[in-house]
């Protein structure tokens, strides 16, 4: 039962370590909410888009929001993080259709397993379009 | 002079909000606040229907100044702050419970301020509020860190950086619960620390300045080096560093998990602290819930509540009973006098 909110402009800083290390990208993944879930005023276009995907639980889709970190601790203990988002929705090579969707209405609706409900793309369909920015490949996991 | 940009923060959301987790915030506001933008960034937060904000933060990507910061707090004209312990109902929280985060607030910029801000980490091994190394312009008042108990929470607060200030917070449940590990000159100030291994931590270069603190049920109240102007601060043990340091105290609160100072048994601790209304470094006058600790020359409590406003309930009672006194004596003249 997950919504994503997901960041659809770039932030950007002057400083490439701190533009890669900081700085949220279209396409990157911000929080996950349950179905129920009613967004913020400013939770929308032009800055974020939503990704619906009914039936599905919040903690199945939580590894989107995973940072990618550095392989070293530092004095603290904490890894010091890569990269702001370790995936992200590859929208600009979805296709057209899909694309005009997020842009006139802000979101998509995923079917996963037995949902019957209304939708606008499968998961089996959606997720060649999530990448995994560390390995520099797609998503090939079910939900 | 830069601009207040306030945004409502709201888990509920409440009317007005806009967005509704903090993380949701810094990811649409994060950027250049010196540059066109000319702005203080204010997350506002509330909490209208007692919902948690369950979402880590990290305050990443922006550029800052002394005078164009970011600023996170609770508004203590509105309901939505904790009252000295981590809050239920409508009260804004950030509850962090697993998944890979370090922390629940985690800082990579400079110039953040956060205020009235009650954090509960669930992750195992993670902070609280955590800083990165050599930021400025830090400053963390009035907050609470919590370990929920179940799991351990690493460092409550995290002060590292030169210049930090960590003033009137309550920390509990943590291996440590206020961690200055670092060699940057840091000020931590009437903060209250109970139930955690090591209260405060601080490092072998005595980097820290610790005043008016106190540190109850720890194993080591105060560990490693603290700075030479350390002064009244008390533990519940023989560590407590600096001058008019206070051993083996016994104190009594309220509650089992807040820092609310009890009505009796504390001698040790009220009116014992430094008056620091007029420190170089930072001064300041209220306790972590606003209470005015009265200005140059009054007597200050140790720790993050000043028990002040609760002694009114002596004066008063003091004063109830000479007035019920006067009034006796009146009837009985009055009496008296018909006879």
């Amino acid at each position: 039962m997950a919504q994503i909110l997901v960041k659809a402009v770039d932030a950007t800083h002057a400083d490439p370590t701190k533009d890669r290390r900081g700085c949220y990208k279209r396409g990157m993944p911000v929080v996950v909410m349950p179905d129920s879930h009613t967004w913020g005023r400013e939770e929308c276009l032009p800055k974020f888009v939503i990704i619906k995907i009914p039936g599905v639980s919040v903690d199945r889709v939580m590894k989107y929001l995973e940072q990618e970190r550095e392989g070293t601790a530092d004095a603290e203990g904490f890894y010091p993080i890569y990269r702001r988002r370790l995936w992200k929705f590859r929208f600009d090579d979805m296709p057209t259709a899909a694309l005009k969707k997020l842009r006139d209405n802000g979101e998509l609706t995923i079917k996963v397993g037995d949902y019957a409900g209304d939708y606008d793309y499968t998961w089996l369909q959606v997720k060649t379009y999530i990448r995994n920015l560390k390995t520099n490949e797609d998503e090939t996991a079910n939900l | 002079m830069a601009t207040e940009v306030i945004k409502i923060i709201d888990p509920d959301n409440g009317s007005g909000t806009d967005y509704t987790s903090l993380s949701a915030w810094e990811a649409a506001q994060q950027g250049d606040l010196t540059g066109v933008r000319d702005e203080i960034a204010v997350a506002k937060c509330r909490c209208t229907g007692g919902t948690a904000d369950t979402a880590a933060v990290t305050i990443n990507g922006w550029t800052t100044s002394s005078t164009q910061y970011i600023k996170i707090w609770t508004d203590p004209a509105e309901s939505y702050r904790h009252a000295g312990s981590y809050p239920t109902g409508n009260k804004y929280r950030l509850y962090v419970n697993g998944g890979a985060t370090g922390y629940v607030i985690r800082v990579e910029e400079s110039d953040v301020k956060v205020i009235g801000i009650a954090v509960r980490n669930h992750t195992y091994a993670a902070n609280g509020v955590s800083f990165s190394y050599s930021l400025t312009g830090i400053l963390i008042e009035k907050c609470v860190a919590s370990g929920d108990g179940v799991t351990a929470m690493s460092n409550g607060i995290v002060s590292v950086c030169p210049g930090q200030v960590v003033v009137n917070n309550f920390v509990e449940t943590a291996t440590t619960g206020i961690y200055c590990a670092y060699t940057d000159a840091n000020y931590v100030y009437n903060n209250t620390v109970r139930n955690c291994t090591t209260g405060i931590l601080g490092h072998w270069s005595n980097s820290c300045r610790a005043k008016n603190n106190l540190v109850d049920s720890t194993t080591t109240a105060y560990s490693n080096g603290f700075h030479a102007d350390s002064t009244n601060n008390a533990g519940d043990d023989d560590t407590a560093p600096g001058s008019n340091a206070i051993y083996n105290i016994t104190v009594s609160f309220t509650g089992a998990n807040n820092c609310i100072l009890a009505a009796t048994g504390n001698d040790e601790v009220i009116g014992d602290a430094a008056n620091l209304y007029n420190d170089a470094a930072y001064a300041f006058q209220t306790d972590i819930l606003g209470t005015d600790r009265g200005g140059s020359g009054a007597s200050w409590d140790i720790g993050a509540y000043e028990y002040v406003a609760a002694a009114g309930t002596r004066v008063p009672f003091r004063r109830l009973n000479i007035l019920l006194r006067l009034c006796l004596s009146m009837f009985n003249l009055i009496w008296r006098c018909f006879k």
